[in-house]
């Protein structure tokens, strides 16, 4: 069983890789036969947990209360009494995913994407089969660069509330594999590029395969904001101006206000 | 906040000794959440704020003193007992739990 330092590394990548991840740490002990301070396991939102070898029977309560603080999305305490001895405090410690942007398909949109969204301090990460286009020399400034098959790279991806699926790949096909697997997880956002004919199709053939109407009426496809973007970095001006109004609930018009009565020529 | 995550990381991994202040509870008004945190290494350099100013050169005193003992401790930093306390905007109390990372000092006695 690993030592403390171990437990606190592993919670820490966790954390950078965005995944949903509880901390519980032993911060106050009356001593044996209970755990000491320092003493600690961590604990994913799947399940999986790993804990310190010193904490013994308290594993399984404290793994408990990880995964209470993980569905509340709160850092506190939690004490434990008993008649014979000081109560046992841990603390839970739960770290709010950073927003994350996952770029389905290195292009020019999906480059200009990945840097627009880093400048809106979004955690990016982008993928693609190409491994010449997912390359950190094209992707200097993204979190995570994977060259891989697209449906296997974003199912290894961990993806929650916080984050926003972008598809922009080369082809259709390749689209609608990964739109099937996004549109019914847990993301804040899903958005797929394509003509509104393709588009179409893409969604009748999901809807045809049994994907549930309600999470094709989340796609926000075609993508983006109707700002009349013709260039990769102006389609990716409209995908991130979408991805940002959804972030923030606004209406996405024009914030002109409207003409006084009596100015109009 | 996150800075300070991806820091400690970092210092785990290459094995660097260093003490972690985390702010567990908070009462009143208090400047930072629980999870807040600051390192301090042994050299007395700080990464991350608990607070800024607000009880921040207590929690450094016994985190150097933890550092020094290798032993966790806990303490209660009150803000509403400041002699300063006019000029400043936090008037409540915190709990933080400082704790030692990485490998203990090798004394030679």
């Amino acid at each position: 069983m690993p030592r403390p330092e171990k437990i606190t590394g592993e919670f820490l990548e966790a954390v950078e890789r965005g995944e949903e991840v509880a901390l519980a740490t032993v911060v106050s002990s009356p001593g044996p036969p209970l755990p000491a301070v320092g003493e600690r396991v961590v604990v994913w939102s799947h399940g999986r947990r790993l804990a310190s070898a010193g904490l013994g029977g308290w594993e399984e309560t404290l793994a408990e209360a990880g995964q209470h603080a993980l569905a509340e999305r709160r850092s506190g305490t939690v004490t434990y009494t008993s008649e014979a001895n000081e109560p046992l405090v841990a603390f839970l410690e739960v770290v709010e995913p950073a927003p994350t942007v996952v770029v389905i398909g290195a292009g020019h949109v999906g480059q200009a994407v990945a840097r627009l969204a880093k400048m809106f301090d979004f955690r990016v990460v982008v993928v693609d089969d190409r491994p010449d286009f997912a390359s950190r020399e094209r992707f200097p400034t993204a979190d995570q660069v994977i060259a891989g098959e697209f449906l296997a790279a974003l199912r290894s991806l961990p993806i929650g509330p916080t984050t926003y699926v972008v598809l922009v790949t080369r082809g259709h096909r390749h689209d609608e594999v990964c739109l099937r697997q996004a549109a019914v997880s847990p993301a804040a956002y899903v958005g797929m590029i394509g003509s509104r004919r393709r588009v179409r199709i893409v969604l009748q053939h999901l809807a045809e395969d049994g994907v549930p109407a309600e999470a094709l009426a989340r796609v926000h496809s075609p993508i983006g904001l109707d700002i009349g973007a013709e260039t990769p970095e102006e389609i990716a001006l409209s995908i991130m101006a979408e991805i940002v109004k959804e972030k923030r609930g606004g209406t996405g018009e024009s914030m002109k206000l409207a003409s006084p009565k009596g100015a109009e020529a | 906040m996150r800075e300070t995550y991806s820091e400690m990381h970092r210092l785990l991994r290459l094995g660097q000794r260093f003490a972690v202040a985390t702010v567990i509870a908070s009462r009143g008004s208090t400047p930072r959440k629980p999870g807040a945190k600051m390192l301090i290494m042994p050299d007395g350099a700080m990464v991350g704020t608990i607070g800024g100013g607000c009880g921040e050169a207590d929690v450094w005193q016994e985190a150097m003193e933890a550092l020094k003992k290798d032993r966790p401790t806990c303490m209660i930093v009150d803000l509403t007992e400041d002699p300063e306390a006019e000029d400043r905007v936090c008037g409540g109390q915190m709990d933080v739990f400082i704790e030692v990372m990485g490998p203990p000092v090798v004394r030679s006695q």
